[in-house]
């Protein structure tokens, strides 16, 4: 099955049922791995053992999560398994659950029977420690309800490749990874007589990694099992939730931690559950929170986490708090003006007229900076703070130039680009927030120009660099979990370096501006505008490690 | 002008005789609750049911959620005491008569700051809540179920107090509490003492029943050493139709005025648990009557079978108790209850053996409070009564038996009266020829 099992209409199984309703209350579920990847279409079967390999080791890596215990399964019962899966032409994902609960679902079983009073115990509730049990004998013991509970929480995960992709650049010599693919989760229910696997909901993803081979591989299958993970947090039966235990001074608290692995800044929306004329039972919500503070609930039982507002509302405990899973990256995208100087020179081209910049430009010029946020309040414990890596782009569109017809057909008008990483912090207000953000990288003031002579391409880029930082601070307004909409005010230092790069076909050098011909380029001064961010639940590519690519 | 005035003052009074009705009830809004166990012999575990309520002006708009919750709550912990009260198959008051007394007390034992001296211990979280929009922004509902620990015992105590339930002083003193022997159900042909010494589960099964009744303040006795039967044996033999039972002779030698018979059962359940059943049986001791019977059940558990036991034992004496303590009450208006069992000698003839017979009729109208006695079986040679004496008259049987013996001695010369055992229930007499 690792490399050979041939599907029948995977992807028609391939979508996500999402059940409506929320749980009150999260209960551990124990699940079970599979290593094996079943490689569901012509493309995928051109995986490489080792890229296989990897594959799982990132998707197991990401699944694994602390809201889950683990069945390891032996060796010796995958690999039945997997032969038994192997023998047949083609597996339906029905045919595949029959193979499961032949061959898998004993041992399963009898390792849920070995772990059902550590885990059932855990599962009792304050009631029941009350009840006679616990008060009277002094010896818990674990009730059959819980044990049910412990018993019907199996599932089994099977990840799946649909698509595979690889596409190598002629130019740079780098590499595309493209792949499909997902996970199907299986249920182990014990509810009847007879135990019994079932198809219980398919996740599917889509992922892109590019550089050097390698990398490029690693990045596409980090950002997959990425996209998997939050896929899987957002299953109704996987997804957290607790009651609301205290309330005070717009944070709420719950029994939730580490436990379950929840961190700093974390979104859970708030709501009750409303019964509507007609019986219609609906979870309403009624604003979400972030994570304050971790409760240690592995060392301490009754500890709580809090969570501060957001959208705040009137809550009272006894409301519930249910997870929104998220990357944890925010995608920004902030149109601004930039204020820039260029003063009157030349710039040189490698054929034709060289372009002339006659006027001085002192103006703002129109660009926007696109971001991506990482949070950094998982691995810190400080809220809202972030990671941010991006680019820049901005055209002045008023400059003055002379150059001939031939030189403008083949080159581009003068434009501005770069490339930026830095911190950025946040503080909330409610639903506004008050974002600092400081910023290093580079500036490139450039004109590229393309053309054939003969049977040869020329690419030629001609640009002068900046190195600086740039320091923003913004105004927000969280419209959503999702969504956020605000202002944004910075200074740029940039200053003009008297640099200027010369490349032809990627083989390049350096010229310094000694006669002072080149016109003068200073990006230091305010911009402003607005911005938008977006917080996806999946992302086709990881933008850090996409301009990490691109840069090797 | 006086037309007027009757007006304003008719108003006024139906002002304030509505004002007065419409004034909320402290009962609560729910009366929902389920028994989840009895935690230990003076609290219940108790899953209840508020509904919280809040309408336009009741609060601001920004508090709806709070006042559901508060009220929510409130209701609920009212709703766990109205189920021990009244709900459920043994609830504390347990006929009209007692729920009619308690009618001019209930608004004010509902009182919240008054209903949490009954709550010893309450849920943290909600089992569940649900909100009901009755009108959109005018009116709300809120549905939660919530677990407590209700003090039965106390509850019990202020109904004693006031006068609802006889107080165990008031039974003390007239009757005592019942004295309660516990035994186990054994096989035809088995001694249920030696029963108890071999089997662990029922010898566990006793300690809990006892355990449980003289955390009550009851008089329980387990037997421990075989009892001489002899005589109550060849006296309950010569009774044609009455079998031979040993826990109703055990129970009349030892003279408890209610006895208690169990048997345990563990049976293997899914998921190589266990689960428990307690049968028990309470019987009159004077007729083997029976007075109540409940089967309870443990959970299914992986525990100890000892702890299972005793977990099924607590879930049925409960409910049981409840009918041996109604049972009491009713009978202590009558009077203290005995068997009177007269052997007469075989030198007798039939016409002096009627004799006697009808002289004991005239003497059990003497000493019977309001000549209540009532005859079982009158034979040539046997004669069985049970009778209800006054217990100011008669404290302790010996005053009785004397009693008996003195009439006994007016009305009848040919025989000499004797006894051959007595104790709290049974006067166990022999007439001879003199």
């Amino acid at each position: 099955m690792k490399r050979n099992i041939t599907a029948l209409l995977v992807i028609s199984f391939l979508i996500t049922v999402q059940n409506a309703h929320c749980q009150d209350k999260y209960e551990r579920k124990s699940i079970s791995y599979i290593n094996a990847l079943w490689l569901a279409s012509p493309s995928a079967r051109k995986l490489s053992n080792d890229q296989v390999s990897t594959l799982l080791k990132s998707v197991k890596g990401q699944i694994e999560m602390e809201r889950f215990d683990y069945n390891p399964l032996p060796q010796s019962l995958i690999s039945d398994f997997v032969k038994s899966a192997n023998a047949k032409d083609s597996l339906s994902v029905n045919q595949i659950a029959d193979l499961m609960q032949k061959k898998l679902t004993p041992a399963i079983l009898a390792m849920l029977k070995e772990y059902q009073s550590i885990r059932g115990e855990e599962l009792l509730s304050e009631d029941k420690k009350q009840t006679f049990l616990a008060t009277k004998a002094k010896e818990s013991g674990v009730t059959l309800e819980e044990i049910e509970k412990v018993m019907n929480a199996a599932y089994i995960y099977l990840p799946v490749l649909t698509g595979y992709q690889k596409k190598k650049d002629k130019d740079t010599g780098k590499i595309t990874y493209s792949i499909n693919g997902g996970i199907i989760w299986f249920h182990v229910s014990t509810a009847g007589a007879e135990p019994k696997v079932v198809l219980k909901v398919s996740n599917t993803t889509f992922s892109k990694g590019y550089g050097r081979d390698d990398f490029a591989w690693e990045s596409a299958v980090m950002n997959f099992a990425r996209n998997l993970k939050v896929a899987t947090q957002d299953i109704p039966e996987f997804k957290l939730a607790a009651t609301i235990a205290e309330v005070e001074n717009g944070t709420v608290g719950f029994k939730m931690g580490t436990k379950e692995g929840i961190h700093v800044d974390d979104c859970f929306f708030v709501g009750e559950w409303v019964e509507y004329p007609g019986g219609d039972m609906q979870f309403d919500r009624s604003g979400w929170v972030r994570i304050g503070k971790v409760g240690d609930n592995k060392n301490d039982k009754i500890a709580l986490s809090t969570a501060w507002a957001v959208k705040k509302d009137n809550w009272v405990p006894g409301m519930v708090v249910v997870e929104h899973p998220r990357l944890g990256i925010d995608i920004a995208v902030k149109p601004m003006v930039y204020k820039l100087e260029v003063t009157s020179g030349t710039i040189l081209m490698l054929v034709g007229e060289d372009i002339r910049i006659v006027e001085d430009y002192n103006e703002y010029a129109p660009g926007l900076d696109l971001d991506a946020h990482y949070n950094l309040g998982a691995l810190t414990g400080v809220s809202q703070l972030f990671f941010l890596v991006g680019g820049n782009f901005a055209f002045p569109p008023d400059l003055q130039i002379q150059t001939t017809t031939f030189t403008s057909l083949t080159s581009t008008p003068p434009f501005v680009w770069g490339i930026h990483a830095g911190m950025m912090k946040k503080h909330y207000f409610g639903r506004t927030a008050v974002s600092l953000a400081v910023k290093g990288g580079i500036r490139s003031f450039t004109v590229k120009q393309d053309l054939s002579m003969g049977s040869t391409d020329i690419e030629y880029t001609i640009s002068n660099q900046s190195f600086g930082v740039q320091f923003d601070l913004g105004f927000e307004y969280a419209a959503s979990p999702d969504f956020h909409i605000g202002f944004i005010g910075g200074y740029r230092l940039f200053p003009d370096m008297q640099v200027w790069d010369v490349s032809v076909n990627q083989s390049g050098f350096t010229m310094a501006d000694v006669d002072d011909r080149f016109p003068d380029v200073n990006h230091v001064g305010p911009c402003f505008g607005v911005y938008m961010h977006f917080t996806p639940p999946s992302l086709p590519f990881d933008p850090a490690s996409m301009i990490k690519g691109a840069m090797q | 002008m006086r037309n007027l005035s009757i007006i304003f003052i008719t108003a006024c009074l139906m002002l304030f005789i509505f004002s007065a009705e419409l004034q909320a009830s402290n009962l609560p809004r729910s009366r929902e609750g389920t028994l989840i166990e009895s935690a230990s012999p003076t609290e219940v575990m108790v899953q209840a049911g508020g509904i919280g309520y809040w309408k336009k002006g009741d609060s601001k708009k920004k508090d709806i959620d709070k006042t559901l919750s508060k009220t929510a709550e409130e209701d609920a912990r009212r709703a766990a005491v109205y189920f021990v009260l009244f709900g459920g198959s043994d609830p504390l008051l347990s006929n009209d008569k007692e729920r009619k007394a308690f009618e001019p007390y209930q608004e004010a034992f509902f009182d919240l700051k008054n209903i949490t001296k009954y709550i010893a211990w309450e849920g943290d979280e909600l089992v569940s809540r649900v909100k009901k929009p009755i009108k959109k922004n005018k009116e709300y509902e809120l549905h939660i179920q919530k677990v407590f620990k209700v003090n039965k015992q106390l509850i019990s105590d202020y109904l004693n107090g006031i006068n609802i339930l006889p107080s165990r002083a008031t039974l003390t003193e007239e009757l005592g509490m019942p004295m309660i022997m516990v035994i186990p159900v054994v096989k035809k042909g088995e001694n249920p003492i030696d029963v108890l010494k071999t089997n662990a589960n029922l010898s566990h099964g006793a300690k809990a029943i006892e355990s449980y009744l003289t955390a009550r303040q009851y008089d329980v006795v387990v037997p421990e050493q075989q009892a001489d039967l002899s005589a109550l044996t060849s006296a309950q033999l010569s009774l044609k139709d009455v079998e031979e039972d040993y826990s109703y002779q055990l129970a009349l030698s030892i003279g408890s005025d209610v006895y208690i018979t169990y048997e345990v059962n563990i049976t293997a359940d899914k998921f190589n648990t266990k689960k428990a059943s307690a049968s028990v049986r309470a019987y009159e001791t004077t007729t083997a009557r029976l007075l109540g019977t409940e089967t309870g059940y443990s959970p299914s558990a992986n525990t100890a079978d000892m702890v299972l036991i005793e977990n099924a034992i607590n879930d049925a004496i409960d409910k049981v108790l409840s009918r041996i303590m109604d049972y009491w009450k009713e009978d202590m208006s009558r009077g203290v209850q005995y068997k009177l069992i007269v052997s007469l000698s075989t030198d007798f003839d039939e016409d002096q053996a009627e004799e006697i017979s009808f002289v004991f009729t005239d003497i059990l109208e003497k000493v019977t409070k309001n000549k209540k006695f009532k005859e079982n079986i009158v034979t040539k040679q046997t004669l069985d009564y049970l009778l209800w004496c006054d217990p100011a008259s008669y404290p302790q049987t010996t005053k009785l038996y004397r009693a008996i013996k003195e009439y006994f001695e007016e009305d009848y010369t040919e025989g000499i009266l004797r006894k051959v055992n007595i104790n709290r229930k049974l006067v166990l007499l022999e007439v001879k020829a003199e």
